[in-house]
């Protein structure tokens, strides 16, 4: 039984009035999930009865309870979809054409907390297709917490983390067991740099293709929101892309930013960047293991100057072994990839779609209007 | 030389099981200094390949019955033996397919086995153990190894 | 479909996939499991255990994999087992997905909706 809409409006609402903090649609999951142990301790059989309570009878330390399960951090990997499936199909195709001069792309995670986010995006970054060895793409990865910072360094995830949003098929090839805990390998590892850096002050740093500022802005009032978007802004390449988390936006803060939509992400642009070439949405579908793997064995090296992306005998049997799953950026409904573009898929490939179309539905979805960003 | 988990890592593994069906609290679950090691209900799992030995859970009766009743989603009271040995069995798998991974590989896990009581295998020996302390109880979790056969 | 010799796990899982609309069919093991899909059953996704008596979940994976007519079915395996070359034979054999127990009922969201298989 999933939570009715009224109850989820109620949470939604509290949230967003206790910490400012938007739940969107599709979240029903994650209200379900975060309240019904807080219900069952409460001696409740779900999180509907939960909400009753509260609204019979205010109970601020139950309030706080639910806020605070509703707003923790969720530290997963490829966190909200979305955007990283707009990176892998719009951004850095784009990217491709439009750096063919230099084949650099820069691409900063401005606050990487464990890691999570810079390693998503580097994966991302090994996974595609477009992305040959002679390509040198950075990510440089921030954060003010040195602690958090050095954690991150390590790569060292926990079996519980490394269950949360990674898709099995990129677990195995970029991550190896280290003990108790999982950790990139050295190739994944060395496609990241990490950094402290203060978004709150001054800050100098090349010239970036892509920024990852994913609710971190929420932290912060409406002047600095406003100062940090200049900043960011002004270390932007002009054709660059900037990611928010998804409740933010930069409207009322910085009037210099397009808002663009990809797939059913938003992305901002510095105004003037013009029109992002997007034929990947209607060619070959390139998130996830999939593709990376055709004619077996793994990609070439990714990183300048790094390892040859043979990572052990593991990940190389991995890679030859793994079939085209459906996980791996594995885009949401709006999915109109042309099915001829795309190599036929190993016999045992569900659907014979490697990704995209759930089992069940027999044809293609019709592409969705892009979601408005939440405000 | 092979690597064999630590006390610390039993440790861990037992807890991740613990805090992900057993208790929202990660303090739930302490390190208690007894050497005293309370075997009213022992969950165990083989393994036989590249390692041979055992893992066992053991714990009070009424621990048992509390972590029966969590995991069931039922109240003590109403705990019958099916669920205590199902879910002692299932911790007991949880925690012992965790510990192989760590081990020298590849190694078949066996399907759980639950005795009230202390369980013994001939010729096997304790090589890990930990002991904590969970709602007041005792729990400990053993790593056992086969002696090596005779060339 | 919940797929796990512990009833206990069939209970937790059940209650994670109902609490995400899906209604839910439970097995013992994997022989059980074929037994269900024979007879008619027709689930979008099953949650497989690996270890469990008559059939474990690697097996059921291949038989399953091997029927065109099942074709539809998302494996995701739920298992204890968490070697890297573990994870590599099951989604060799044809898992779509792989949750290491112990798991949170978030983990278990997240994979879905990588999938593509949530209600919403």
């Amino acid at each position: 039984m999933t939570i009715s809409s009224t109850t989820f409006a109620f949470v939604s609402d509290l949230v967003r009035q206790q910490a400012a903090i938007v739940i969107g649609p599709g979240k029903e999951y994650l209200v379900e999930s975060r309240l019904l142990p807080i219900a069952r301790d409460a001696g409740l059989d779900d999180v509907a009865s939960l909400v009753a309570r509260l609204q019979a009878n205010p109970d601020e330390r139950l309030r706080r309870q639910i806020v605070e399960a509703m707003t923790t951090n969720e530290t997963s990997f490829f966190r909200d979809r979305d955007p990283f499936n707009a990176l892998t199909q719009g951004v850095l195709p784009d990217l491709c054409r439009k750096r063919v001069a230099t084949r650099r792309i820069n691409i900063w995670s401005a606050a990487c907390s464990s890691g999570q986010e810079p390693y998503s995006i580097a994966m991302s970054v090994l996974d595609h297709p477009l992305i040959t060895s002679e390509w040198q793409v950075q990510v440089l990865a921030t954060d003010i917490n040195e602690e958090v910072l050095a954690r991150a360094e390590q790569g060292r995830f926990s079996q519980l983390e490394v269950n949360r949003g990674l898709p099995a098929s990129m677990m195995v090839r970029h991550f190896e067991r280290a003990e108790t805990d999982w950790r990139v390998v050295p190739a994944l590892r060395s496609m990241v740099r990490f950094k402290s850096l203060n978004l709150n002050e001054p800050f100098d740093l090349p010239f970036m293709d892509v920024v990852f500022l994913r609710n971190v802005l929420i932290y912060f009032d409406a002047a600095t929101k406003a100062e940090v978007l200049q900043r960011v802004r002004r270390i932007m390449k002009p054709d660059g892309f900037l990611f928010l988390g998804g409740s933010e936006t930069t409207l009322g803060l910085d009037d210099g930013f397009d808002r663009v939509p990809i797939g059913t992400a938003t992305v901002y642009r510095p105004k003037g960047a013009g029109p992002v070439d997007l034929p990947s949405l209607a060619g070959p579908a390139v998130a996830g293991a999939g593709l990376a793997n055709l004619g077996g064995g793994m990609p070439g090296a990714r990183s300048p100057g790094g390892p040859s992306a043979g990572n052990g005998s593991a990940a190389a049997a991995a890679s030859a072994a793994v079939p085209r799953s459906r996980t791996g950026g594995s885009p949401t409904r709006a999915r109109p990839a042309s099915p001829a573009a795309i190599d036929q898929p190993p016999a045992h490939s569900p659907n014979g779609w490697p990704w995209g179309t759930p089992p069940s539905s027999a044809a293609w979805p019709a592409p969705q209007p892009p979601r408005q960003p939440l405000n | 030389m092979t690597y064999i988990p630590s006390a610390d890592d039993l440790e861990v593994i037992t807890r991740e099981v613990w805090t992900s069906f057993l208790d929202g609290d990660p303090a739930g679950l302490l390190v208690s200094g007894d050497d005293v090691a309370v075997e009213r209900v022992t969950g165990c799992v083989h393994l036989s390949g590249a390692y041979t030995g055992s893992i066992m859970l053991s714990c009070s009766g009424s621990a048992a019955r509390d972590a029966a009743a969590a995991l069931f989603s039922m109240q003590p009271g109403d705990v019958t033996q099916n669920e205590i040995i199902d879910a002692i069995g299932e911790l007991a798998n949880m925690v012992g397919g965790n510990v192989k991974s760590m081990l020298p590989g590849p190694s078949v896990l066996s399907l759980p086995a639950v005795v009230q009581g202390q369980l013994a295998v001939p010729g096997a020996h304790v090589v890990r153990e930990v002991h904590l302390t969970w709602r007041n109880e005792p729990l400990a979790v053993s790593l056992w190894q086969q002696a090596a056969q005779a060339a | 479909m919940v797929i796990d010799d512990s009833s206990a796990m069939r209970l937790i899982l059940g209650r994670i996939m109902r609490g995400l609309g899906f209604d839910v069919v439970e097995a013992p093991n994997g022989a059980e499991a074929i037994a269900r899909l024979e007879s008619g059953a027709m689930p979008e996704i099953a949650l497989v255990d690996w270890n469990m008596p008559v059939m474990d979940g690697l097996a059921f994976v291949n038989a399953v994999r091997k029927e065109e007519r099942w074709r539809q079915i998302t494996l995701m395996m739920v298992t204890t087992e968490s070697e890297q070359s573990q994870i590599v034979r099951a989604l060799a054999a044809g898992a779509h997905e792989y949750v290491i127990k112990p798991f949170t009922p978030d983990a278990i969201a997240d994979k879905l909706a990588l999938l593509g298989v949530l209600a919403y």
